[in-house]
């Protein structure tokens, strides 16, 4: 039952969080303001008093229509969820200090060997050309500015 | 003569001529790939190009949004699964026919379909854009702040979340959209001290999370899916397309062209919705109605018809006022504005050899569309099939170094994994994150017109009733709300009166 007035409470709070905490400690004040005109914080207190009244009305709506209940996103597996984003935080943190192609190849090659049915061989051989396209597509002929593992090591 | 000399040189760029099919051909595989939807690859993708000249890097997103329109009919086809959402309607016709053992008529019907829907959609675009832009030029701060209203408005009313999540949606957008530096006065807004948000959340990391993330992290959130092969119950797929059948399909693809125009050109309407009135239309008044359902070539080219109809027309909105049709119109909004170019009336004025270098290639990409898929689809069928369990983390690593690159700081990459979680709340609060990302692009434009709005007034609020323009576009956005709301009511009562009816 309370789930079915999920969405508009957690609209409802957004609004009420963004309004009365968000804009009075996040926008810092000018010290004046020109008359018949915007002060920084005017419009975004407008839109979050526009999300309060659909937070609202989405109550109402969720009462009368329980069809738009909130969902699940899709079933959760912890053993499988908690490894994988250690391992993408993990990867992200290691890019500066080994460079995108080491830190994308144990990433990739991880991944494919404990989820995949690939294998070793196939991993790794997914792996190096993944990499090798990375540096050549990417680094050498485009010419991102990404931390390279070729620049830091040597 | 020295704007065409222009125009030649930035068509002769070997980046262009490599893109060019290269962005069909990539575009083509990833919709026939189940799983990769087209935004998903084009906000990967997108941040690449940012790193390549202007008419290059867009090229190549429009060749593989044109590609994917294409491509999902694929999948639709042989495999009974849309690539694409849009593709949903091709399979209602299109797999009987392949069970039939005429896979290879269905897919000639939505090549023909895709390739005459989107020619027609190119010069749709080239004829009524620049006109519509002129009509641009003579808008002021009040028209622009009721058509960003009018779009947002419609967007939101016409998104599968309903009329109030699609503007939860857009509203939450116009908030993220003001965090960063005031354009007034300087201050900071939702900074909370940090630099890297003093230009405003990131756009392409936002993108990328937000539309690229929820699907993969939700893969792996989850119990582990064993794959298995869709392709096994392949058909053969060599019978061709008679000519006495094209002819016979060819008023259905003309028909469905025009809905797909029509209606693409419209904000916020986009392709599956065309599709689907196309569809409808077709089983109405097709020669093989009666096959509707069971195999008819006319179903298959009435989907794909109105799917490709719709891919420049939704550029009709953006290019020529600066407002974007669709998702893939507000990446591109970003994308131009990242090019240092701001698509509306002035683009007209001031790149007019773009604007031709752009029309020239999308029309041979038109072209490049058709070869793709007369010589290329026995080859993409066979790879179509490759488990998400290979794909995803490559994928996944592509758009790590996609929100790094753009300017070579993890903070982006932070971001990109906070919108990937807001991503999955959106979806699980059926909140839209199309009107979300619109907002979001919308909102400096929106909040500076009502700025100079009231400036130039003196705080007179009705100074943004002050034009028949102005007036025209509350309207429509009033009419749209109304039909929105009234419109289930109408059908329901209509429906339960025909039941009562019956019995």
């Amino acid at each position: 039952m309370i789930q079915r007035f999920l969405p508009g409470l957690i609209v409802l709070v957004t609004g009420v969080v963004i309004l009365t905490v968000l804009i009075p400690m996040g926008i810092a004040d000018p010290g004046f303001k020109q008359p018949n005109s915007l002060a920084p914080d005017d419009f975004p207190r407008y839109m979050a008093c526009v999300v309060i009244a659909l937070g609202g009305a989405m109550l109402v709506m969720d009462w009368r229509q329980p069809e738009y209940a909130p969902r699940a996103p899709g079933p959760f597996d912890v053993r499988r969820a908690f490894p994988f984003a250690v391992a993408l935080v993990g990867t992200v943190l290691a890019i500066p200090l080994i460079g995108i192609e080491a830190s994308a190849f144990m990433f990739t090659v991880g991944m494919l060997v404990l989820v995949s049915d690939l294998g070793w061989r196939g991993a790794l051989a997914v792996g190096v050309g993944f990499v090798v396209l990375i540096h050549v597509l990417f680094i050498r002929m485009a010419g991102i500015p990404i931390p390279s593992t070729p620049d830091i090591l040597f | 003569m020295d704007i065409w000399s222009n125009v030649a040189s930035m068509l002769l760029d070997w980046q262009v001529i490599a893109f060019l099919p290269l962005g069909v051909l990539m575009g083509a595989i990833i919709g026939a790939i189940p799983g990769l939807t087209i935004t998903m690859s084009i906000s990967v993708l997108l941040p690449f190009t940012l790193f390549l000249d202007p008419l290059p890097g867009l090229v190549l997103i429009f060749g593989i949004s044109k590609g994917g329109l294409y491509g999902g009919s694929i999948s639709a086809i042989l495999l009974n699964v849309p690539g694409t959402p849009a593709a949903a309607c091709t399979m209602l016709d299109g797999h009987p026919l392949a069970r039939k053992g005429r896979a290879g008529e269905a897919l000639d019907a939505a090549l023909w379909a895709s390739f005459i829907g989107d020619m027609i959609s190119v010069l749709a675009l080239i004829l009524l854009a620049g006109a519509l832009a002129q009509l641009g030029l003579q808008f002021g701060p009040v028209e622009l702040f009721a058509l960003i209203v009018f779009s947002l408005t419609i967007i939101a009313a016409i998104s599968n979340a309903g009329l109030l999540r699609g503007m939860v949606g857009g509203t939450l957008g116009l908030l993220a959209g003001t965090v960063g530096l005031d354009l007034a006065y300087g201050s900071e807004r939702f900074t909370f001290g940090s630099p890297n948000l003093y230009d405003g959340i990131a756009f392409m990391p936002l993108l990328v999370g937000l539309f690229a993330l929820p699907d993969i992290l939700l893969y792996y959130f989850g119990p582990r899916e064993i794959h298995r092969s869709e392709t096994d119950n392949q058909t053969d797929a060599s019978r061709r397309l008679s000519l006495s059948n094209f002819r016979m399909i060819l008023p259905t693809i003309l028909k469905g062209s025009g809905i797909g125009v029509i209606l693409g050109a419209i904000p916020g309407i986009g392709a599956t919705a065309s599709t689907f009135v196309s569809y409808a239309e077709a089983k109405r008044s097709a020669p093989d109605r009666a096959e509707f359902g069971e195999g008819a070539l006319s179903g298959v080219a009435a989907a794909e018809s109105a799917n490709s109809g719709t891919g420049a027309s939704t550029l009709i909105p953006l290019l020529a006022l600066g407002i974007p049709g669709d998702i893939v119109g507000a990446m591109l909004l970003g994308a131009f504005y990242f090019h240092g170019l701001a698509p509306g009336p002035l683009l007209f004025t001031n790149n007019m050899d773009f604007i031709y270098a752009l029309y020239i290639t999308l029309l041979i990409s038109s072209c490049i569309v058709l070869v793709v898929g007369m010589y290329g689809t026995q080859y993409i069928r066979r790879i179509v099939d490759i488990p998400r369990d290979i794909l995803f983390p490559i994928v996944l690593m592509l758009t790590v170094l996609g929100s790094f690159a753009i300017s070579n700081s993890i903070f982006d990459v932070w971001i990109m994994l906070i919108a990937g979680i807001v991503g999955i709340g959106f979806r699980a609060l059926r909140i839209s994150e199309a009107a979300f990302l619109i907002g979001f692009v919308l909102s400096p434009l929106l909040e500076n017109n009502m700025q100079r709005v009231l400036i130039i007034s003196r705080g007179d609020m009705w100074a943004f009733f002050d034009s028949w323009m102005a007036i025209f576009f509350y309207a429509a956005t009033a009419i749209a709300i109304l039909m929105r709301i009234f419109m289930p009511v109408f059908e329901s009562r209509k429906a339960r009166l025909a039941h009562s009816g019956v019995r």
